[in-house]
């Protein structure tokens, strides 16, 4: 690339940027009102960057900030005015140093293990699960697999399981009535989660959700793969409270 | 908060107040968790790396230099931690291809109803995590040329050549899907 190809390329880049001077936007204007090549690089670059500009942020899940904190040792209320100092510092640290080193090794044992391994906890998990007769529960066949949703009534709260077999990303779509439903933990923020509605998806390496709400009442899911739906259910809509 | 507000609350740490630190955790939360998020475009990890950033921050803090920027210092830990993330999926998934194949669609935008903002999140899955991290940085963190290289141990030039090769491969990829 020569010279002024380079010098080109920088000001349109930096004009996008903004990290240009007064002279270089000057010299950029006159590049542009001459070269209708520069044109053309000028408006696809700015076209890809709008959209990128566009993109939302991500709002942090709900519980991350108190998790952060908690292993850190500064939950509310947890540190401050209490033993400032060394001592005090030398107990944060340690803590942090402890709560540090189990979530590196957790992120590790679930980036690498293996699916022995993911079987083994699911079935710890399901054990765990069933330990309660569901209100209610459905099976839908999906390709190489099945997913199957299991609705349970614990007083006045309510937990949907779900957990598939196949191999392919399941997307979940559940919809409720947020007058008589209010989720939590996850199910509150889960992937296109909002009011009356929470998304999930299992995956081979992550196979099961479980979700928790407060109150009771059916809950509708609809079933996709591949961008395509799949199935729609209605748990709990006969269940008894 | 200013850079000078970081490196107050961080001396207020050094001196035996780790409360200090919940502020550093409200300012950088949102935007060290999106940058995760966009690095290995998965939420779960991305709430780990975060966690994990904002620890190996507070118990190194002794190791911070203050004649640097703090937010560059965190931004790095998040983008190394990121980028061991994606080794180590990478390793597990595809022990001899030297490249960085898209993982397809992950879970964070699974229900994106736009087709070009999935469009969009699927081409930057697609660059090379070196690549990858300039946009991230750029798009998501707002950082500068300056900021960039810090973060990344890179000059600035290298920072601005591989920001035009990564949009040129993002405006190729749209292109390809039409979204251009």
């Amino acid at each position: 690339m020569s010279t002024e190809e380079t010098r080109k390329l920088e000001l349109i880049q930096g004009d996008l940027d903004g990290e240009l001077s007064a002279a270089d936007r000057a010299e950029l204007a006159r590049l542009l009102l001459q070269d209708p090549e520069a044109r053309r690089v000028r408006d696809e670059l700015a076209r890809t960057d709008a959209m990128l500009r566009a993109l939302p942020p991500a709002e942090p899940p709900a519980g991350l900030r108190p998790s952060i904190l908690s292993a850190l040792g500064l939950a509310s209320g947890g540190a401050e005015g209490t033993g400032s100092g060394a001592a005090a510092w030398g107990r944060y640290r340690l803590a942090a140093a402890v709560l540090g080193g189990l979530v590196v090794v957790g992120l590790g044992y679930r980036l690498v293990s293996t699916q022995e391994d993911l079987d083994g906890l699911q079935g710890s998990i399901a054990a765990g699960a069933v330990a309660t007769a569901p209100a209610d529960e459905v099976v839908i066949a999906v390709g190489g697999g099945h997913v199957t949703a299991r609705l349970f009534r614990e007083g006045t709260r309510t937990r949907l399981t779900l957990e598939s077999s196949g191999l392919e990303p399941i997307e979940v779509i559940g919809q409720y009535d947020p007058t008589v439903l209010a989720p939590a933990g996850a199910a509150a923020a889960g992937p296109g989660s909002r009011a009356g509605q929470f998304g999930a998806v299992l995956q081979a390496a992550d196979p099961s959700e479980s979700l928790e709400f407060t109150g009771t009442g059916p809950i509708r899911l609809e079933i996709r793969a591949g961008g395509q739906r799949l199935d729609t259910v209605v748990l709990g809509a006969d269940a008894p409270d | 908060m200013s850079k000078d507000d970081d490196a107050a609350r961080v001396q207020e740490c050094l001196r035996g107040n780790p409360q200090a630190f919940a502020t550093i955790v409200e300012r950088y939360e949102k935007p060290l968790y999106n940058v995760a998020l966009r690095m290995l475009r998965h939420p779960e990890d991305a709430r780990d790396v975060t966690q994990t950033a904002f620890l190996k921050a507070f118990q190194g803090l002794e190791k911070y230099d203050p004649q640097f920027k703090f937010y560059s210092w965190l931004y790095r830990i998040a983008i190394n931690e990121s980028l061991d993330a994606l080794r180590l999926r990478r390793r597990e998934t595809d022990p001899v291809d030297d490249q960085y194949p898209s993982d397809g669609p992950g879970p964070e935008d699974s229900f994106a109803t736009d087709v070009a903002e999935r469009g969009l999140l699927d081409a930057i899955d697609g660059l090379k995590p070196d690549y990858r991290a300039v946009i991230v940085l750029k798009y998501f963190a707002d950082r500068s040329y300056g900021d960039m290289a810090g973060i990344l141990g890179i000059e600035e030039k290298t920072v601005k050549s591989r920001l035009f090769t990564a949009r040129q491969m993002l405006k190729d990829r749209l292109a390809d899907m039409g979204s251009l």
